[in-house]
This record gives structure tokens, sequence and C-alpha cells, in this order.
């Protein structure tokens, strides 16, 4: 289908010169987030997947502006060029010989690199064989659970709970089966409907939820209604509703169940359904508050088992690993029932074990703890103490110091702006190119303190010819800080002029901050 | 059970992408899914890579590029192939087959290549 066949009533305005790379950039981002919440995520999530999945959004955006940028440059050099050959026939010839003689050297260097790369992929590929293999048996898995699903009874909803007007509610369950989305509803049908529902007085919720389940024929209807029950810090009957899709036939809407039911049982039952049922067994009947709080404490419990049982680094990290692999560590569940689980699991112990693999060889592992520290909520103290340090050791894989810059920005303790400050003097100097000179900017923006503005206009002026910071700090911090949107024209002397205009307004907020000087 | 990904191979993107356009115009990020579904998810590429080298092919002329309202009804930039990016992926596609050919017999020749290192390693 052509682009334009989508819509020919409108046709789009051709956007021009670097704006169109920021435009095609963001248009993946946007797109990838939104396949995101239609899987499940919500916005903010679904974001940060975005973003992680992309990679480098400054270093993509300057490499394909330079690209964007040469074609300019190409043309200007045709041009002149054409003159020139005129007048100096030979000597262009001659120079166009010796650029080709480079130029074949150089294709044929990139060809040996290619093949060395490629034969050091074979044996790799001899070991993926293995996962086509494992496909083979999960479809034929699947199957089998799809038969065992049909056969069984539907599930009887459990009696009302004491003052429950049930007469009115068995009077209404009739029309709340006419209302569930027709089959051919796109799948935002079904996050409307469970919204809906949600909206009910909370034992209503689930027992209507109990009798229209089988009513949503659509499998992307009935997965898209859990999300009202999960999300904005759940519902009371979440974990009940979540047994509707724990034990549907289809295994694509079960999977939805698993991820949301991680969140309450800090574990993935995904691989055992056996574990679900002893695990419902258990905390099936109680309430979420005491189901919340038992849960993180025996997560915390395992956690420090695991990983102070280990008898060397070895085995330490081979149990961080194991713990990584099945928790996510997502806390907003505790919000409907007013638990404070950062607090639990700090109570609990678990930043101890956090602290024990944040320089974790693995930089995955470290990353990942990382980002349970930064939902844990930690004091200032723990921050200066554990976090810092990390930002701070030059040994540590630059990738590990990114997130831990990042980490630092959101959970914004009061010395976290003369510290990214510093970071980002210190890493400019020792790797101007490097990730963590950027994490610490954009880090800046998200402390949102627009003291940092002054510094990061002197940052900016530091960089002006690298593209790439010039991004990362325009389409970042400067934007967040100042709400301007981002420009790659706008350099330094364009943010002093802002500045020197708009200063007034920022006026209360600029006071006695150190600011390091730049190099 | 999780299948595990692939990175892609150095070199195979641009062989990837070009197939990819060959079917139809689409934006970047239809032609990441294109490749993702139909390697049913097990090759993997660093998403943003894609559009240096979007950018680098359109530059050398093996696709072109153009305007358009994606299925959001939002302003997309759609790539489809040109003449010489028809000839590019047809030598392309020729370039792996030989190459892919010849690692299979690397790894078929398995009894030869232990007798080989029998014989280096007892002379």
């Amino acid at each position: 289908m052509s682009p334009r066949e989508h819509d020919r009533s409108v046709e789009p305005e051709e956007p021009d010169g670097q704006d169109e790379v920021l435009e095609e950039l963001r248009f993946h981002l946007d797109m990838r987030a939104a396949d995101n919440q239609a899987a499940g995520m919500d916005a903010q999530a679904a974001r940060r997947d975005a973003e992680a999945r992309f990679g480098d959004f400054p270093a993509i955006y300057a490499a394909c502006s330079r690209l964007k940028r040469g074609d300019g440059m190409l043309l200007q050099r045709v041009q002149t060029g054409l003159l020139a050959l005129t007048l100096v026939v030979i000597a262009v010839l001659a120079m166009k010989l010796r650029q080709s003689q480079l130029e074949t050297r150089a294709a044929m260097q990139d060809m040996q690199a290619g093949f060395s790369s490629m034969l050091e992929r074979v044996e790799q590929l001899g070991q993926e064989r293995g996962a086509l293999e494992a496909r083979a048996e999960l479809a034929e898995f699947s199957e089998r659970g799809r038969g065992a699903f049909a056969r069984r009874e539907v599930a009887v909803p459990p009696p009302p709970a004491p003052g429950l007007d049930r007469e009115r509610l068995e009077a209404e369950l009739d029309r709340w089966i006419d209302r569930v989305p027709s089959p051919t509803d796109s799948w935002r049908a079904g996050v409307a409907f469970g919204e809906e529902v949600a909206a009910l007085p909370p034992e209503d919720a689930l027992l209507v939820m109990q009798h229209v389940w089988q009513h949503m024929t659509n499998p992307e209807h009935r997965r898209q209604s859990l999300k009202a029950f999960v999300f904005h810090g759940g519902h009371p009957f979440a974990v009940q509703v979540l047994h509707l899709a724990a034990t549907d036939p289809e295994p694509a809407v079960q999977g939805w169940a698993w991820g949301y039911l991680a969140d309450y049982a800090f574990q993935d039952f995904s691989t055992d359904v056996t574990a679900y049922n002893e695990w419902r067994a258990r905390f099936g009947h109680e309430p979420l508050d005491e189901l919340l709080i038992e849960n993180a404490n025996e997560l915390a419990a395992r956690a420090r088992e695991l990983s102070f049982g280990a008898a060397n680094d070895t085995d330490l990290a081979a149990a961080l690993r194991e713990l990584l692999e099945v928790v996510e560590l997502d806390l907003r569940a505790g919000g409907v029932a007013e638990v404070d689980l950062a607090h639990t699991l700090r109570e609990a112990g678990l930043l101890e074990v956090v602290e024990r693999g944040l320089t974790d060889d693995d930089e995955q592992v470290a990353r990942r703890l990382l980002g349970w520290a930064e939902r844990l909520q930690p004091d200032d103290d723990w921050i200066a103490r554990q976090l810092v340090p990390v930002c701070q050791d030059e040994s540590l894989d630059d990738r590990v110091r990114e997130q831990a810059a990042r980490v630092l920005g959101r959970l914004a303790p009061p010395f976290a702006l003369e510290t990214l400050q510093q970071l980002a003097v210190r890493e400019l100097a020792r790797d101007p190119d490097g990730p963590v000179v950027r994490a610490a900017v954009r880090a800046l923006g998200d402390v949102g303190d627009t003291r940092a503005l002054t510094f990061l206009i002197g940052f900016l002026a530091r960089t002006d010819g690298d593209l790439a910071m010039r991004a990362a700090i325009g389409d970042g911090p400067l934007r967040e800080l100042t709400g301007v949107r981002f420009d790659i024209q706008r350099d330094a002397a364009w943010w002093r002029a802002w500045w020197q205009d708009n200063r007034l307004r920022f006026k209360s907020s600029i006071h006695g901050i150190k600011i390091p000087e730049i190099p | 059970m999780t299948e595990r990904k692939m990175d892609l191979l150095p070199g195979t993107l641009e062989m990837l992408v070009l197939k990819a356009v060959s079917l139809g115009p689409k934006h970047g990020y239809g032609v990441l899914r294109r490749i993702q579904e139909t390697s049913r998810d097990v090759l993997t590429v660093e998403e943003g890579s894609l559009y240096p080298a979007l950018h680098r092919m359109e530059k050398r002329g093996w696709i072109e590029s153009e305007w358009g309202l994606s299925e959001a009804k939002r302003r997309a930039k759609y790539y489809r192939m040109t003449k010489q990016g028809t000839q590019q992926l047809a030598e392309k596609q020729a370039s792996w087959a030989r190459i892919s050919a010849a690692i299979g017999d690397v790894l078929e020749a398995g009894f030869v290549g232990r007798s080989l290192a029998w014989v280096r390693n007892s002379s």
C-alpha cells in the first residue's frame, strides 16, 4: 500500500532539515511505546522500554543528522567541483584516482573484518539451533494446554459479601453481559469495558467480571479488561480477577495473568502452574494488604538467603541473576491497599541485597539492581554511600555508571545537582564521547531544579561542536526545565540570549549553588 | 519458556532492510517489525541503529523516501525500493547464499576437521 493511500484527504506537510530526522526517530519511539501499551504496559513503563530498545538517542540522532547534512554538503561540493573541473581537470582526475585507491583499500579491510566476525558467530549459530527445538516444544505444550482448558468447567461465582445487594446485582448482570465488547471491536474496547466494571463497588466488580468473562469471546478483550484492575495502584480484588485470566483457555491470556500476578507474588508462575495453585491456596483469600506484605517479606527473605548464602563472588552473581530473572519489582500494586511496598522491602533488608550486586562484573545484573534501588526509594544517606560511588567509579562499566547517574537524577536527593554537575565536567575531560557525560547532563533534567540552567548553557557552549551533545542537552534537560521545544539549530549563543530575556522568570529559584568551573 | 534471541550477523542488516522494503513502502518501525515478525522474533536489532542504516542506504540510492501518513494518522517517513536497491538485494542474496553454503560445508565437514587436527597434534 502506498503511504498516501492511508488517507488521501490529508496531505502531510514535508518537514525538512534536522527536524525531519527528529520527527522520524520520535515516530519510532511513539509507535513502540503504543505497541508496548497495547501489550499491557502502563504509559511510563512503555516509554521507558521503548527508549531502552532504541538505544542511545542523541548518538543516533547525531549520526542521522550527519548523514543528512552530508547530502547538502555533497550538493555544494558538486556545484563547486563542476566549476573547478573546467579549470583543473587533470588535478581533479588525479585526486579521484587517489581517492578511489583509498576507498578500495578501506572496502577490502571492511570485508576482511566482516568475514572474521562472521566466522566467530558460526559456533554461536550452532548453539542457537536449540532455540528452534524449544519453539516446537512450546507449540506442542500450548496445544495440549488449550485442549485441557477447553474441558474446564466455568467458575462458579463466590457467595456475595455480607451486605451486598445481590438481587440488584443479579438483575444487572444480564445488562453487563449485553455490554461486553463485540468480538470485532478494537482492543481499546476491552480496556474501556474493564474500566467501567472496575468503577463499580469492589465486590460488585468482581462478581460482574466472573459473569462476563466467558462472554468476552475475543481473547484480546479479556486481556485488556485486566488493565483496569492492576494499573493505577490496582484493585482490592485484583488477584481474584487475575485468577480468571490464569485459568483462561487461551495461553496468551494466561501469559498476561502471570505477568501481572508477579507484581503481587514476586514470583514467575509462567513455567510452574503448580506453584501458582499452591500460592493461591495460601493467599487467595487473604485481604490484599496482608497478601502484599507477606509476599514482600518472603521475597526479601528469599533474596537475602540467596545472596548471603553465596560462598563466593561467582555464586553471588548466579544467585542475583536467578533472582532478577523472575522478579521485576514493580511496587505499584500496593497503591489501593495503602501498603508502602518500598518501605516494607527496605525494612526487610532488600537494599542490602541490592548493595551486594551494584558492582557486579555482569553489567546487566548491576543495571537491573540499580532499577531495584530506584524503586525501593532509599534515603539520602544510602544514596550518598552506595549510588554516588557507582556514578564516580571509573573502573566500572560505563553502562552501569550511565544508569547510576540517571537513577541519581530521578531519586533527586539534595546533593544530586552538584554531584551530577561535577560528574559531567569530570567525564567531559575523561571521555567526551562516552555515555556517562550525556547521562549526567540528562539526569540534571530529571532532578527538575532550574538552578541547573546556567550550568547547562555553559556546558553547551563548551561542547557546541558536538551535535550529539547538543541533542542530549537541548532535547533533554533544557527542554524539560524550560519548556522550550528542541531545535538542533539552537546553539549556546541562542540559549544565552534566551536566558537573558527569560531569567527573571526563574529569579526566585536562582540562589547560591556552587557551580564547578568548566575546564 | 523464552525464545533465545540473536543479534544480527555483521553486514546483514542492509540485506534484511532491502528485503523488507522490497515488499512495499514501509516506515522505519514497519521495517523493524517486518524483520522481527518474519524471523519470529529470533533476530534482534538495536532499534535505533536501523536509522543510520536507512539514511546511508538512501544516500547510496538503494532506497528512496517519501513522507506519508501512517495507520495511526501520524506523519511518517516511508521508504521504498529503487532499481539500484533491487540490484543490490539480488547481489547480496546471492552472496549470502554462497557464504551460508560455505559455512554449512565447514560445519558438515566435522570428521575431516577432527582428522586434520589429530594429524597436526600427533606430528
